[in-house]
C-alpha cells in the first residue's frame, strides 16, 4: 500500500498482486489515463499541424487553378 | 415539433426538424455568425486577390494560412452551434455555456475538417467532387467522432435535403440582394456624395460585392443546414443503435393490449 494506511481486507483491492486502497488505485489510474492523454494530445497537434500545411498548400494551388480556368 | 426518436425521417423532415430547431437556439446561431465572418470575408479577399491579375503565388498561400487559421473558428462555431442544435427541451440550448465545446470534441472537429479540406482540394480540378464533399463539413463539426458509416447512412435522404437547400440559396440570395438594394436606395437619398457610386459598388457585376453576398447567403442557410444535419445524424444512431426497433417494439406492445381486449 502506497500511503501506508491501514485498511481492513475487505475495502484491500489487490492489482498485480499488491493490496491498494481506493484513493491509491484511482490515482494509479488517473496517472496512467493523464500520461495517455498527454501522448494523445501531442499526436494530436502533430497530425494536425500536418494536415494543416498541406491544406493551406493545396488551397493556395486549386484557387489559383480556377482563377487561371476562370 | 419535434420528431420521436427513433423515426426514420425524411429530406424534407430533415429540412423542417432542421429549421425549427434553429429557432430554438438563436444566440447560438448568433455567436456562430461572429465566428464564421471573418473566414468568409477572408475566403472572398482570397478567391478575388487570386483571379486579379499579376496575382503572385507566395501571398496566395499565406493567405490561403490566414483563410485556414481563421476557419478555425467557423468549426469552433459550428460545434458550439451542433450541440444547441442537438440539445433537446428540457436543456435550454441558448445559454452561453454552449459554447464551451469538449476540447476533444473540437480537436476532432478540427483534424476531420482539415482532412476533408485538404481531400476537396486536392480534388478541386474536377469542380464537382469538392462541392460532394461539402456535407461532410457539416457533418464532422455536428458530430465530432462520430462514425463515417453512421454519419453517410442514408445517402439518398442527405441528397436530397441538399437538392431542397438549392432553390432556397437562390431564394435567400435574392432576398438579401434586394434588401441591401432597398437599404443602399434609401441611404443614398440622405447620404452626400454620388448615389451613382453606391449603385456600382452594390451592382451583381462588381466581383467583390458578388462574392460578398454569396458568402452572406452561405451564413444565413449554413445554421439551417447544420440543423437539418444534426437531425440526419441522430436519426442515423437511433438506427445503428437499435433504438428505432426499440420505439416500434414499444409501439407493438403497447397496441397488443387493445387487440387483446
Amino acid at each position: 500500500m502506497r500511503c501506508r494506511r491501514v485498511v481492513c481486507q475487505e475495502c484491500a483491492l489487490t492489482w498485480d498482486g499488491v493490496n491498494h486502497c481506493r484513493a491509491c488505485l484511482e490515482l494509479r489510474r488517473g496517472q496512467t489515463r493523464g500520461g495517455r492523454s498527454w501522448l494523445r494530445w501531442v499526436g494530436w497537434a502533430a497530425l494536425t499541424s500536418v494536415l494543416f500545411l498541406a491544406t493551406g498548400w493545396a488551397m493556395a494551388w486549386t484557387v489559383g487553378l480556377w482563377a487561371r480556368r476562370g | 415539433m419535434s420528431l420521436p426518436r427513433g423515426v426514420t425521417p425524411g429530406a424534407v423532415d430533415l429540412l423542417d426538424e432542421g429549421l425549427e430547431r434553429v429557432t430554438r437556439a438563436w444566440g447560438a446561431v448568433g455567436a456562430f455568425w461572429m465566428l464564421a465572418l471573418p473566414a468568409r470575408v477572408a475566403l472572398v479577399e482570397l478567391i478575388l486577390f487570386a483571379t486579379a491579375p499579376g496575382g503572385r503565388s507566395a501571398p496566395l498561400l499565406e493567405r490561403s494560412y490566414g483563410v485556414l487559421a481563421l476557419g478555425l473558428l467557423t468549426v469552433y462555431g459550428r460545434v458550439a452551434l451542433g450541440r444547441a442544435l442537438s440539445a433537446r427541451p428540457p436543456v435550454p440550448p441558448d445559454r452561453w455555456r454552449i459554447l464551451a465545446v469538449p476540447p476533444g470534441g473540437y480537436a476532432r472537429a478540427v483534424t476531420a475538417s482539415l482532412a476533408v479540406l485538404l481531400i476537396a482540394m486536392l480534388l478541386g480540378f474536377t469542380v464537382l467532387a469538392p462541392l460532394a464533399l461539402l456535407p461532410l463539413l457539416g457533418l464532422v463539426a455536428v458530430a465530432p467522432g462520430e462514425r463515417p458509416l453512421t454519419l453517410l447512412s442514408g445517402p439518398g435522404r442527405l441528397l436530397g435535403l441538399h437538392l431542397l437547400l438549392l432553390p432556397g440559396l437562390l431564394v435567400v440570395a435574392v432576398n438579401l440582394h434586394g434588401l441591401v438594394s432597398l437599404v443602399a436606395t434609401a441611404l443614398s437619398s440622405v447620404l452626400p456624395g454620388d448615389p451613382q457610386r453606391l449603385a456600382r459598388a452594390l451592382a451583381l457585376q462588381n466581383p467583390r460585392y458578388l462574392a460578398l453576398l454569396l458568402g452572406s447567403v452561405s451564413l444565413c442557410i449554413e445554421p439551417v443546414w447544420l440543423g437539418a444535419l444534426t437531425a440526419h445524424v441522430e436519426a442515423a444512431r437511433a438506427r445503428t443503435g437499435g433504438e428505432d426497433l426499440r420505439v416500434w417494439l414499444e409501439e407493438l406492445r403497447a397496441r397488443a393490449p387493445r387487440r387483446a381486449a
